[in-house]
């Protein structure tokens, strides 16, 4: 399990990296993210345990309330898929 | 992490890259990206077929009808069209189904708290994103 300031340097490295900034601080987002890492680590093996997971990398994402402070489609969509691919990771490894 | 899980991550993951990278797609060329609305459409993608297959099970033609209207705010990715859609029996049939699905153990119980908790922030995120788009 990664603790939160490890994961809250990972999400800081990443948003100065890409310019995004979040409505939630990364610490805030970290913890929730620790948290739904707890649930999914509490859950397994549950039927549709799949379904769970997929629901709490949208949760983090929709928590963080991720606001981009630069323009362009391609960028975004590269920028988006880094963030997510950032909290299934951090998501992951709890669980 | 489970072996389960481990076998199914990448496919998992690549999944969700793919939904994000087409709602990412839908924002358009506005001077300021929000990555709020693609996260907001991400989480509607899933709500969304709960609600249909709650709608479709209970033969409910005004809650199929809501969904559609629902439906078209995200698309239209406005704060006034988010706001004006009829959210809330779009909401009880998506939490309908959940609970359907945990009484027919098709999900567990702590499946289904993340899918409430899905729920949950997504009406939040609408709430917000209709004061500041």
């Amino acid at each position: 399990m990664m603790n939160h300031s490890s994961v809250a340097a990972a999400f800081d490295s990443l948003l100065k990296d890409t310019g995004i900034v979040l409505k939630t601080s990364t610490l805030e987002v970290a913890k929730y993210s620790e948290q739904r890492s707890l649930h999914l680590s509490a859950i397994a093996g549950q039927p549709g345990f799949d379904q769970a997971l997929a629901a709490e990398v949208r949760n983090v994402a929709q928590f963080a309330g991720i606001e981009a402070a630069q323009a362009g489609d391609q960028t975004d969509a590269l920028t988006i898929s880094r963030i997510f691919g950032l909290i299934f990771g951090v998501l992951a490894a709890g669980a | 992490m489970t072996t389960a899980l481990r076998r199914r991550a990448p496919l998992l993951f690549l999944l969700l890259a793919a939904c994000l990278c087409l709602a990412a797609a839908c924002t358009g060329n506005a001077a300021r990206q929000t990555m709020t609305l693609p996260a907001m459409r991400t989480a509607w993608a899933a709500i969304k077929v709960e609600a249909t297959r709650e709608a479709t099970f209970t033969q409910d033609a005004n809650g199929l009808a809501a969904i559609e209207q629902a439906d078209a705010a995200i698309t239209a990715g406005t704060a006034t069209a988010i706001a004006a859609a009829p959210w809330q029996p779009v909401d009880a049939l998506a939490a309908a189904d959940i609970q359907r699905r945990v009484d027919l153990a098709e999900i567990g119980p702590g499946v289904a708290e993340s899918l409430r908790e899905e729920l949950r922030l997504f009406a939040q995120s609408r709430s917000t994103f209709a004061r500041h788009p």
